[in-house]
């Protein structure tokens, strides 16, 4: 058997015939060449001549092949799969057993949801759409505080990429100059008063163009590249979301204390009035003062009075 | 119902000659009945039931927790693990995951339990029939509420 990530790893390094690489990995000839055209269908760029096999360009695909070599965690994403196309990626995540901090990720989702059943669009290639199955084992008290923890270490993450306005929108979306850029799905099970699993959905536009969006979405949504007017390797974004997502997850385990200040700063509408809406329907308008310890919101509804919020959608409209 | 309760009745009715008290208290039922010694079938009165021994007293105890233990056989309660609010359907519009008289396996969804947007599915852990289903679509609820009846097949 050809282990193709250490093949990859050499021929992105150096020129190999396929009589070397036979010898490397105690294989036929035929083999080598089997695996180097299965490279390419993957959308490796292989230069061939010769004196043999050379990888002149990496797709940008979070193959395998490109994220498991790269990974610097501890846990999450050492069992990584990845699909061309799936229903949903929590849904197959909850379907199997998997191990702590495993990484499904899909190229498309045919069934990609968000919400109370809200649609997600997943235009393929253009995103990163991937589920984390965590096993935590902490008291379900403390449920409430990571739909705040994914979010913030996706903010710190996406601000490694663009310098324009980036905000959370509470409790769990990112936008960007005003538009949704990532949005989460977090699942959970609970046994005998304890968080026993999460799964974990995001969905991060990153290289969408305007026509990949849905019409009547344009308004509301963007991508990294519609903002940043370049194309950005989602590769290297994900792997930098899963180191940090590892690192913040661990830390909160230990404490079960999240920092509400930091996040509360980078809150979107932080001072200004907004609109609850439960179902679409207004239920109650007042001004954003930011975050409890347990994440829930603080809303001053009048001079006297603030409404702390569990349930609901904010808007500005009214 | 409190048993130190029901132990006061017993205590305060020890030495009257009520034979027989019913109480109903939050639909849980209890009777307690203590013997008075065999009754008078003649028409001689007696003027003091102190004088009657106290140690033939016997006191009977039936209180509804037999009844209870009968219906927690037929039903298996499914409560609530967290604070949150319960969400009968994936999503507003869509049919419900379950309906009352609805037969259920072990392990499928009954209903959705949100707590700051983070969605946890309830599942059944037994086979049965759903006998009652105890909360309303959007209602808040709290730890251990109890949210449905499942006739245990």
């Amino acid at each position: 058997m050809i282990d193709e990530i250490k093949l990859i790893t050499l021929l992105k390094e150096k020129k190999l015939s396929g009589e070397e690489l036979a010898k490397i990995f105690g294989t036929s000839r035929v083999a080598v060449w089997k695996k180097i055209t299965k490279l390419k269908t993957l959308g490796y760029e292989i230069h061939s001549d010769k004196e043999g096999y050379k990888i002149i360009k990496s797709p940008d695909k979070p193959l395998p092949t490109e994220i498991l070599p790269a990974l610097e965690t501890n846990f999450i994403g050492k069992n990584y799969h990845y699909f061309e196309e799936i229903d949903s990626t929590n849904n197959y995540a909850k379907s199997k057993d998997l191990p702590n901090g495993s990484v499904i990720l899909a190229e498309n989702q045919t069934a990609g949801k968000g919400r109370k059943g809200r649609k997600w669009i997943s235009s393929k290639y253009k995103g990163l759409y991937f589920s984390i199955v965590l096993k935590p084992n902490l008291e379900v008290t403390h449920l409430s505080k990571f739909s705040l923890l994914f979010p913030y270490s996706t903010f710190k993450t996406l601000k490694e990429f663009t310098n324009q306005d980036l905000k959370i929108k509470w409790p769990n979306d990112i936008y960007l100059n005003g538009k949704k850029l990532a949005g989460f799905l977090i699942e959970s099970s609970i046994e005998n008063n304890l968080i026993t699993k999460l799964i974990v959905g995001i969905g991060i536009n990153v290289n969408q163009n305007t026509f990949d969006f849905p019409e009547d979405l344009n308004y509301i949504v963007t991508s990294l590249k519609l903002e940043e007017g370049k194309e950005f390797s989602r590769s290297e974004i994900l792997l930098k979301l899963l180191y940090n997502i590892e690192k913040d997850y661990t830390d909160f385990i230990k404490t079960c204390y999240i920092n509400m200040k930091d996040i509360e700063e980078n809150l979107l509408w932080l001072g200004e009035k907004v609109s609850v809406y439960e179902d679409g329907r207004m239920v109650l308008s007042g001004i954003v003062k930011g975050l409890n310890s347990d994440g829930s919101l603080i809303l001053q509804v009048d001079k006297e009075t603030e409404e702390i919020i569990y349930v609901g959608d904010l808007s500005i409209r009214y | 119902m409190d048993k130190k309760f029901i132990f006061e009745i017993i205590e305060k009715i020890k030495d009257t000659n009520i034979e027989e008290i019913e109480l109903e208290i939050e639909g849980d039922k209890v009777r307690i009945k203590q013997y008075l010694g065999p009754k008078e079938v003649n028409t001689f009165q007696m003027p003091n039931y102190a004088f009657q021994p106290v140690a033939e007293k016997k006191e009977e105890v039936k209180t509804s927790e037999c009844n209870t233990k009968e219906e927690n056989k037929k039903y298996h309660v499914i409560k609530s693990p967290l604070v949150g609010t319960f969400y009968r359907a994936p999503s507003p519009g869509a049919p419900p995951f379950v309906e009352e008289g609805d037969m259920v396996s072990k392990g499928q969804v009954l209903c959705i339990i949100e707590a700051l947007k983070v969605m946890n599915e309830i599942e059944s852990d037994v086979n049965g029939r759903v006998a009652k289903i105890l909360v309303e679509n959007g209602q808040p609820v709290e730890y251990g509420q109890e949210l449905f009846y499942i006739e245990v097949q």
